[in-house]
């Protein structure tokens, strides 16, 4: 599919979603659309489904879907596992990023990448890359050999899931809370990153932030705000606004997620 | 680097005293006088008994690998601010081994990183003795069992009246059977003033750190695979490594 600019054109599309996890309904019937180029921003108290709509879209077997659909240009791809998911292009960026130990950087882009461009990976433009990108990330280049975020600060986890886009370059990115646990300067360079990512590569961008700050830099086309695993209202970027000055509490909300229950 | 290769009796060795004596049982006796590096290669079949003392302020950097069938007694005396650290690489099918640490000397030290993958059968048990004040020891035992039985039995005494001790042990078995593997922790410890850690596991790898990798395209084999060699290979050099390189590439 291909938009009006003659671009390559991706869709996810979520439809009635219900997610479990130990029995417990975390989503229920949650419907969302993002195509290419749309960057879309959810927002809400904690606690209400946002990490679980990242790590569910890329296929955390942990949470269960009992109704509804994940579609990547109209596959339905509830049954497929997150490497599966990669392939297409979708690709998360975690909120905690894990340690592992004895992993390096090195070694675990290295087999990703491989494994996506399959047998036209060339190693030194592959290391080229990396380099080009670790400096655009202003990271210590010693990163890159030591353990996947073994004894990394905050902000070089975030940093690092940034680079790891770079590397893959994905047609739909999952941000699950960049900004928690980034300095203003950290901030700055992740999110503009973000963003010079989005102008040369036009992948559709879903957001997931508690703070304004954030946006100051990515200027979202979609907020929703995400309440009891579902949306209880979309709109442009005033609305963040608004929930910057009222907070989740105000009346519209409550009234909107009052109407949603019944 | 000093040397000792047993398949081929060589001794290569300065700052280090060395008594050697083939038997149905051998004998091999170090003194190290001065702080240095040693590689010692078990590589032919054999029981053997090892007693290395480390004499007051020296430190001895030993590499240890083992690729033969072998049952091996090895026995360690540490004096006053003397310091230990034992790499040991195991790439063989038998091995039953007992280690006994004695850290005797004030501010002695012991680190000791263990790296094996099993095939058949090995037990290893590793005793560390405090028998002074201001001693650290830090064992790590690492294994991978692709189609044997693992056994680690890791002991650490810090008797009453020695004060000031560090007593840290991790022992963890990746088990890729269904086959028997077991750790024994001990922390035996008759004293209040010690700081003390353990932490034993046997098992596979986390789901989250599965997905973790699976998320960047990675599939379930080859994110095992990665994490398996990055388990076996950490904390270890890219030379020692190397012995593990035909299992995970």
């Amino acid at each position: 599919m291909y938009n009006c600019n003659g671009d390559v054109m991706h869709i996810l599309k979520i439809e009635n979603l219900t997610v479990e996890i130990e029995n417990k309904t975390i989503l229920k019937d949650f419907n969302l659309e993002v195509k290419s180029g749309e960057i879309h921003v959810i927002m809400g108290p904690n606690g209400t489904g946002k990490s679980t709509l990242s790590k569910v879209i890329m296929g955390d077997n942990n949470y269960k879907i009992t109704k509804g659909t994940i579609k990547y240009d109209d596959i339905i791809i509830n049954n497929y596992t997150p490497d599966q998911r990669a392939k297409l292009g979708i690709f998360l960026s975690m909120q905690l990023p894990l340690e592992i130990e004895g992993v390096t950087n090195a070694d675990l882009l290295r087999t990703a990448v491989h494994i996506k461009e399959e047998n036209n990976f060339k190693l030194f433009n592959f290391i080229k890359e990396l380099e080009n990108n670790v400096l655009k990330l202003k990271m210590n280049k010693e990163m890159i050999h030591r353990s996947v975020n073994v004894g990394f600060s905050g902000g070089e986890r975030k940093k690092n899931e940034i680079l790891q886009m770079y590397m893959l370059k994905p047609t739909t990115v999952i941000l699950d809370e960049i900004d928690s646990g980034l300095d203003v300067d950290s901030l700055k360079i992740v999110a503009n990153n973000i963003m010079n990512y989005y102008n040369e590569f036009n992948p559709s961008l879903i957001v997931i932030t508690h703070y304004q700050r954030l946006l100051d830099y990515i200027k979202p086309n979609f907020v929703h705000i995400l309440k009891d695993g579902k949306i209880i209202k979309s709109g442009d970027s005033s609305l963040v606004k608004e929930i910057e000055k009222n907070g989740y509490n105000s009346s519209e909300f409550i009234i909107k997620d009052y109407e949603n229950n019944e | 680097m000093n040397k000792i290769i047993l398949s081929n009796n060589t001794f290569n060795l300065n700052n280090i005293e060395y008594t050697y004596a083939e038997d149905f049982i051998s004998k091999l006796k170090l003194v190290v006088k001065n702080s240095t590096k040693l590689e010692l290669t078990i590589d032919k079949e054999i029981k053997l008994d090892v007693n290395i003392e480390l004499l007051d302020n020296v430190k001895l950097d030993l590499t240890i690998i083992k690729n033969e069938n072998i049952k091996v007694l090895t026995k360690y005396k540490l004096n006053d601010n003397s310091s230990l650290k034992i790499t040991e690489i195991n790439d063989s099918n038998i091995i039953n081994e007992r280690n006994i640490i004695n850290l005797n000397g004030l501010n002695s030290k012991v680190e000791l990183i263990l790296k094996t993958v099993c095939k058949n059968n090995e037990k290893y048990e590793i005793i560390v003795n405090h028998n002074n004040k201001y001693t650290t020891s830090d064992i790590i035992t690492n294994g991978v069992n692709i189609s044997g039985n693992l056994y680690f039995t890791v002991t650490s005494y810090v008797p009453n009246g020695n004060k000031k001790c560090i007593v840290n042990q991790q022992n963890r078995i990746i088990n890729l059977t269904n086959n028997e593997c077991i750790i024994r922790p001990n922390l035996l410890i008759d004293e209040v003033d010690v700081s003390a850690n353990h932490s034993a596991l046997i098992g596979s790898f986390k789901d989250d750190e599965l997905f973790y990798m699976q998320r960047l395209g990675i599939d379930k084999i080859e994110a095992n695979k990665l994490l398996i060699k990055g388990f076996i290979n950490n904390k270890i050099s890219l030379k020692l490594a190397n012995y593990f390189k035909k299992y995970w590439g």
